[in-house]
């Protein structure tokens, strides 16, 4: 059977620069589940835009070959919002890790939930600081040891997804990159829901974080299956926060109109690519006679 | 009404009359209560500054009489409510000043309306004693208060009718001089906040971020107001930071971006600043100044965070840095600042602060006639689709490279916050870092040839060269006005563009002036201190105001006389 040419590929995505990761990182997994989802759902490159955070998953930055744009760290979804009110017909997707969206980026990570911004946020969430060498992460479990807590970090962690169900979100899930196809599915969903999609996706550090390995999250990963959430946020929390699972696949899902969907002037012309003139301003200076 | 209403008032009516008004509010870091003046100061030719006498003192609360009672010049009054208040158990009594007590609150009620109109009927009042027109008043009144219903509009005119009645009859002529009609051309009143919003508008802004922060608020407020109907989504964001990542992002994709704050919200900033610097992604960024450190005086005036501007951020980048002197310039400066940051793909940071931000002044109908858009290098559409291949960061003579946005076909880039190459992937090579480097500060020599030179006020030759920036421009214009009258020639070499310092222009004027002065609102002589690292000129005095207030006229006026007699 002939192949179209126009097909979108997995491939089309790569930038032909090879990935720098660590071995056995789960960053090469997502990156791979990432790329095929794209190229599934036939996302032109072109109209695809990503915005990653500082570390290592921001280093992604330099693999896919799309519109880029590697920010500060905890700093990328405001880029990311202000790109979608841009040019609305854009795919916009943020990538960073636990300690990127959770420890600098916190506030920006809520004030995206509450604001339903049409945005998709996949982040790497390997439970330790990577490109910094090793240190405790926002979601490092009580007791961590690392060289920044040697005496073992003494917060609880926190619970990204109960988090983001608490802020509202309308489409909340978890991955893992130990299951890639399900990992491809979970962000293909992510990518089609309309509105803020966060997908927290399990990965150990093979470098850094000995506790938290594939096997540890082996014995923690399950899917949930079929009526678990069912549609209620508040079952939503309670699954999320079941003690010594990582339940893994869609939390909760709801319809909600998105942030750029409600703005003032409507977003119903691409803005970037208008042409622009010197405006009229005589309307507005006769406030001041 | 507050305060702030009321004062807005009394501009507005004075500025109906035909004549040029300028006023200047002081007020604390309180919502309720504290002490609240409002300064309007007017003249049949242009009202550039503020003073620290008056004409008339209405003192709406004893406080007032306290603080401000010496203010009143000789000849002057005060204006009281006569039930609420006795000056002479506050301040000691002065001969040479009129005493207009009338019962404010009781008139109000008397007129038809409700004791709150008592500071209408001080309007009123006020506007007798001036010897203006009562028909102008009502005008004004009733425009102000149409938004509240035609009920309230009508009783606030009759209290100032009754207000201005009361004191006609009982102190005619007391001032024994007139605010006289003028048969002035059509002025607006406008601040300059407002008045560069209006600039940004024109300019073809699209995007605006920002977080509260005073003095540069009513910048959001009044953009969140008119923008959508211009074409401006306003976003309040979270904080200053998501505020200036946002404007960022918008300027990646396309759109023309700004965001607005005071130095404490810049300082949230700056981490970003060089974001935009890095990623050479167009960015306005307005610093309202007001006395720092850290929350410093909320309200007041100060320009102290020149050095902090021009250095800001961690490494070397390109960066403009731009200071209008007047509402005029916000206006002009609002625009081309959009312009600016588009054709050399940087930071531009527009230096205003709370004196300029707020005070109201009477200037010609700003005209959109000699601006115009320049979007700067930027790959269309049509080009786009001709390419087969494209470096974002492509090095050049003058250092700008063509920028494309998400969307176009064939493009496609990194922009990227680590050090990179031509295409925008990170690169740590010494080779390509110095190279970029290099490219960047290019961009810099490019826009110094282009950027305009700073103002030379006055003759090019004169004993005395003031030197400044910002909103000590109408106190420095002012004062020359004195010493012109006390028959000293003085010039004022004012820089408009900070950075790229224009080392070469002031180094000529500077060079042939005989005294050098620089005002400034700060405590080091900021700009004095890089005049002399720039050009190796130190200037020869310094007068400095570091107390929150502006400079008044006078003040500049006695310290030159004293150097120079």
């Amino acid at each position: 059977m002939k192949k179209s040419p126009k097909t979108i590929q997995a491939l089309d995505f790569a930038t032909g620069r090879r990935p720098t990761w660590c071995p056995g990182c789960g960053d090469n997994a997502i990156w791979t589940a990432l790329r095929t989802a794209l190229a599934n759902l036939q996302q032109p490159p072109e109209k695809t835009v990503i915005v990653y955070g500082i570390g290592c998953s921001g280093n992604m930055a330099n693999f896919v070959k799309v519109y880029g744009f590697h920010g500060l760290h905890g700093r990328g979804i405001p880029v990311a919002e202000a790109v979608k009110i841009a040019n609305p017909e854009l795919t916009v997707i943020v990538v960073g890790g636990d300690g990127d969206g959770l420890g600098e980026g916190l506030g920006h990570f809520i004030h995206s939930l509450r604001g339903n911004h049409d945005i998709t946020y996949l982040m790497l969430d390997n439970q330790v600081y990577g490109l910094t060498t090793g240190q405790t992460s926002p979601t490092s479990p009580q007791g961590y040891k690392s060289k920044s807590t040697p005496a073992g970090v003494i917060e609880l962690p926190i619970n990204p997804v109960a988090l983001a169900l608490a802020a509202r979100g309308t489409f909340v899930a978890r991955g893992f990159a130990g299951d890639l196809p399900h990992l491809t599915s979970l962000i293909m969903e992510a990518l089609t829901h309309r509105g803020f999609s966060y997908v927290d996706i399990l990965q150990p550090c093979v470098t850094f974080n000995h506790l938290s390995t594939y096997e540890w999250f082996s014995e923690r990963v399950r899917k949930i299956t079929g009526n678990e959430a069912a549609g209620d946020r508040e079952r939503a929390i309670a699954l999320a926060e079941t003690a010594d699972q990582l339940p893994i696949g869609v939390f909760y899902q709801e319809s909600r109109t998105t942030y750029h969907e409600s703005i003032q002037p409507p977003s119903k012309t691409v803005r970037s690519m208008s042409e622009l003139s010197v405006r009229a301003i005589d309307s507005l200076i006769d406030e001041f006679r | 009404m507050g305060i702030k209403s009321t004062g807005d008032v009394m501009t507005r009516i004075i500025a109906e009359h035909g004549w040029c008004v300028y006023d200047y509010s002081e007020y604390p870091s309180l919502i309720r209560g504290g002490h609240n003046t409002y300064h309007v100061r007017a003249g049949t030719s242009a009202v550039r500054s503020t003073v620290r006498s008056a004409q008339i003192l209405v003192a709406l609360n004893e406080d007032t009489v306290r603080l401000d009672f010496p203010v009143v010049a000789a000849g002057g009054a005060i204006l009281y409510d006569s039930d609420e208040l006795d000056p002479d158990t506050v301040a000691a009594h002065r001969d040479d000043v009129h005493y207009i007590g009338l019962p404010l609150r009781a008139l109000a009620v008397e007129s038809g309306g409700s004791a709150v109109y008592f500071d209408t009927v001080a309007i009123g009042a006020s506007l007798a004693a001036l010897a203006g027109s009562i028909d102008i008043a009502e005008r004004v009144v009733a425009r102000h208060f149409s938004s509240k219903g035609k009920s309230v509009a009508e009783s606030n005119a009759a209290a100032a009718r009754r207000g201005f009645a009361y004191v006609r009859e009982r102190w005619p002529n007391v001032l024994g001089s007139e605010l006289t009609v003028q048969d002035a051309p059509k002025r607006i009143v406008i601040a300059g906040n407002e008045a560069l919003g209006i600039g940004a508008i024109a300019g073809g802004l699209q995007f605006f971020a920002a977080y509260p922060m005073t003095p540069a608020t009513s910048l959001l407020q009044y953009l969140a107001r008119v923008g959508p109907d211009h074409g401006v989504v306003v976003k309040h964001a979270e904080d200053e930071i998501g505020a200036v990542n946002m404007a960022i992002g918008g300027a990646y994709a396309g759109l023309r971006t700004m965001t607005g704050t005071s130095g404490g919200g810049f300082s949230l900033m700056v981490e970003s600043l060089g974001l935009a610097a890095m990623t050479e992604t167009p960015l306005v960024i307005v610093n309202a100044q007001r006395p720092g450190p850290a929350t410093g005086l909320p309200t007041w005036t100060e320009q102290s965070d020149l050095r902090f501007i021009v250095h800001a951020a961690q490494g070397e980048f390109p960066r403009i840095v731009l200071a209008p002197g007047n509402a005029s310039e916000c206006f002009t400066l609002g625009a081309e600042a959009l312009n600016y940051a588009e054709r050399f793909q940087l930071p531009v940071i527009i230096l205003t602060d709370k004196l300029l931000a707020e005070s109201q002044e009477s200037v010609e109908p700003f005209s959109t006639k000699h601006l115009t858009i320049d979007r700067g290098k930027r790959i269309t559409l049509a080009a786009a689709k001709k390419l087969s291949s494209y470096s974002r960061y492509a090095v050049a003579a003058d250092g700008i490279s063509p920028q494309a946005v998400p969307g176009l076909p064939n493009t496609m880039f990194l922009a990227n916050s680590d050090e990179h190459d031509e295409q925008g992937f990170s690169d740590e090579s010494a080779g390509n870092r110095q190279r970029m480097v290099e490219k960047r500060a290019s961009k810099l020599t490019t826009a110094a040839d282009e950027l305009p030179q700073p103002m030379l006020h006055g003759p090019p030759e004169a004993e005395v060269t003031f030197v400044g920036w910002g909103s000590t421009m109408g106190a420095v214009l002012d004062a020359m006005d004195i010493l012109a009258r006390r028959g000293v020639r003085a010039n004022f070499l004012r820089f408009v563009v900070l950075w790229p310092f224009p080392a070469e222009y002031a180094e000529a004027v500077l060079k042939r002036s005989s005294l050098t002065i620089l005002v400034e609102n700060n405590s080091q002589g900021q700009l004095g201190g890089l005049i002399r690292e720039m050009i190796g000129e130190e200037l020869n005095f310094h007068i400095l105001k570091y107390d929150g207030r502006p400079f008044v006229p006078g003040e500049i006026a006695e310290q030159v006389l004293e150097l120079v007699t």
